[in-house]
């Protein structure tokens, strides 16, 4: 076993503390991933836009971790934990079959209702976390007190915001009923798929590596779901052939949302999933930013709206104070170490390198084999396919405040950059 | 001790571990009961995809 790295003394903020800022920094990433989303215009099938999202979610899966890390790094990773393979294929499924119920919920009861809905994921989340791997189990009542009500509040606030974009649309009863399904079933999913993120995390893998598994069982299972609905292979390519000139938009979409899965991953790592997706769930406050400050979205709004949204953000934030002021303490922390026990057992991990990864450290960099020459040039070819993309982009007539659009994105760079280098600085990306 | 053949020089005991090592390993993640809980959850999810077809 390798001796574990010293970078722990670079930095001496908290895990918990550098969770909470990964599920912040999660937050605004998932939320800017739906600002490029929404320059494709109407016309296109829900299941090709999401294909196209996907694609550039694929390419930037195995682009990201490979610059940050190495390949070998990643293989060796992924080899030593040979087990977490099926994990990780399970919860790119998962993500795929309820990014498809979402398609089917948005259709039928709006995504006004819908988005709140499936943010529900949260506390199914919390539910497994609490069930399967010890998470809030042995600490302070208060602990789990300011988990429980902070995600319940991040919940509600983003009830009331949904609130304020509600439309009438007069739907039948029926499609009610089937899009409430849709959205219920999406949340069930999403919320039993950190149940996979957890036990990768707890078996010491790099969350890098994590996300290179799980991208085949979301584009396999995506493509296969698309091509059920559009008459095989050869109707749903042909409708992505439609989709070209909004392609780019798509992949950047995909590439904000890697950014932000990424922290969620390590958000999921360091805090749990209990106070790590609730914390991640405030995407939808960086989704209506974008919304309303970029596009002029929510410009028709009366008084009524606008308090709407200003009290939904409020109870949104509290619900973030509450989940970063609950950390684990003592012997919530051995119950999470018994939970991690159990998979050590189980699979027959080293327990001192997996205690190691989970407190920030890396053992794997010092055996993992040097960055080679071709990952440059595999880098540069998937750089290479956003360019071309982008030059077959036709532009979108959407109206945009090219000064918001300046501050939000500088903004997120921002947020990028801070959380990056805490992780970096903390754990050297481990 | 491992014996090697000119064809393959993989230790032949090596070879004979790999088998059981990967049945073991099925064995760990399908008594796992973790496992079953989001294999049931995908199978309701893609249930309810058919129903809403």
């Amino acid at each position: 076993m390798g001796a574990p790295t010293g970078n722990a003394a670079a930095t001496h903020l908290s895990l918990h503390r550098l969770g909470v800022v990964c599920g912040l920094a999660a937050g605004a990433w998932l939320g800017i991933a739906e600002a490029p989303m929404k320059l494709v215009v109407a016309g296109f099938s829900p299941f090709v836009v999401t294909i196209g999202m996907v694609l550039g979610v694929f390419i930037a899966r195995w682009t990201v971790p490979m610059m940050l890390k190495g390949a070998g790094y990643v293989f060796v990773d992924v080899w030593e934990k040979k087990h977490l393979v099926a994990w990780g294929l399970l919860a790119g499924m998962l993500w795929a079959v309820a990014n498809t119920l979402t398609v089917f919920a948005i259709r039928d009861i709006g995504l006004s209702i819908a988005f709140p809905l499936w943010n529900v994921n949260a506390l199914i989340g919390l539910f497994w976390g609490w069930l399967l791997f010890n998470e809030l189990r042995g600490g302070a009542a208060r602990q789990r007190w300011l988990v429980l009500g902070g995600a319940i509040l991040i919940i509600t606030g983003a009830c009331l915001t949904a609130r304020a974009t509600l439309q009438h649309s007069g739907e039948a009863h029926a499609a009610a009923v089937r899009g409430i399904l849709a959205a219920s079933g999406a949340a069930l999913l999403w919320g039993t798929m950190y149940i996979p993120y957890r036990k990768a995390y707890i078996s010491g893998m790099n969350p890098l590596s994590f996300v290179t598994i799980f991208t085949f069982g979301e584009l396999g299972t995506t493509f296969a779901l698309g091509a059920a609905y559009h008459d095989g292979i050869g109707g749903l390519t042909a409708q992505l052939a439609l989709a070209r000139p909004v392609m780019f938009w798509l992949f950047l979409g995909g590439l904000c949302w890697v950014l932000g899965d990424l922290f969620q991953h390590y958000a999921a790592k360091y805090v749990g999933i209990a106070r790590g997706i609730p914390l991640s769930n405030t995407n939808q406050l960086w989704g209506l930013a974008w919304g309303a400050l970029v596009y002029g979205e929510l410009a028709h709004l009366g008084l009524s709206g606008k308090a709407y949204i200003i009290g939904g953000s409020l109870v949104m934030m509290l619900g973030v104070v509450a989940i970063s002021l609950s950390e684990a303490g003592a012997s919530e922390q051995a119950a999470a170490r018994d939970a991690m026990e159990r998979e050590c057992a189980r699979y027959g991990l080293d327990r001192e390198e997996v205690a190691a990864t989970l407190e920030g450290h890396d053992p794997l960099e010092g055996r993992a084999p040097r960055r080679r020459p071709w990952e440059l040039l595999l880098a540069a070819a998937a750089a290479g396919v956003f360019v071309w993309l982008g030059f077959g982009t036709q532009r979108q007539d959407l109206p945009i405040d090219l000064g918001w659009l300046a501050g939000l994105s500088v903004a997120a760079l921002g947020v990028l950059a801070f959380c990056g280098t805490l992780l970096w600085k903390r754990t050297r990306f481990s | 001790m491992n014996s090697t053949t000119a064809e393959n020089p993989v230790p032949l005991g090596a070879r004979a571990r790999v088998a059981p090592a990967r049945h073991a390993m099925s064995v760990a993640i399908l008594s796992d009961v973790h496992f079953w809980v989001p294999v049931a959850v995908l199978a309701l999810g893609l249930g309810l995809l058919v129903y809403l077809s």
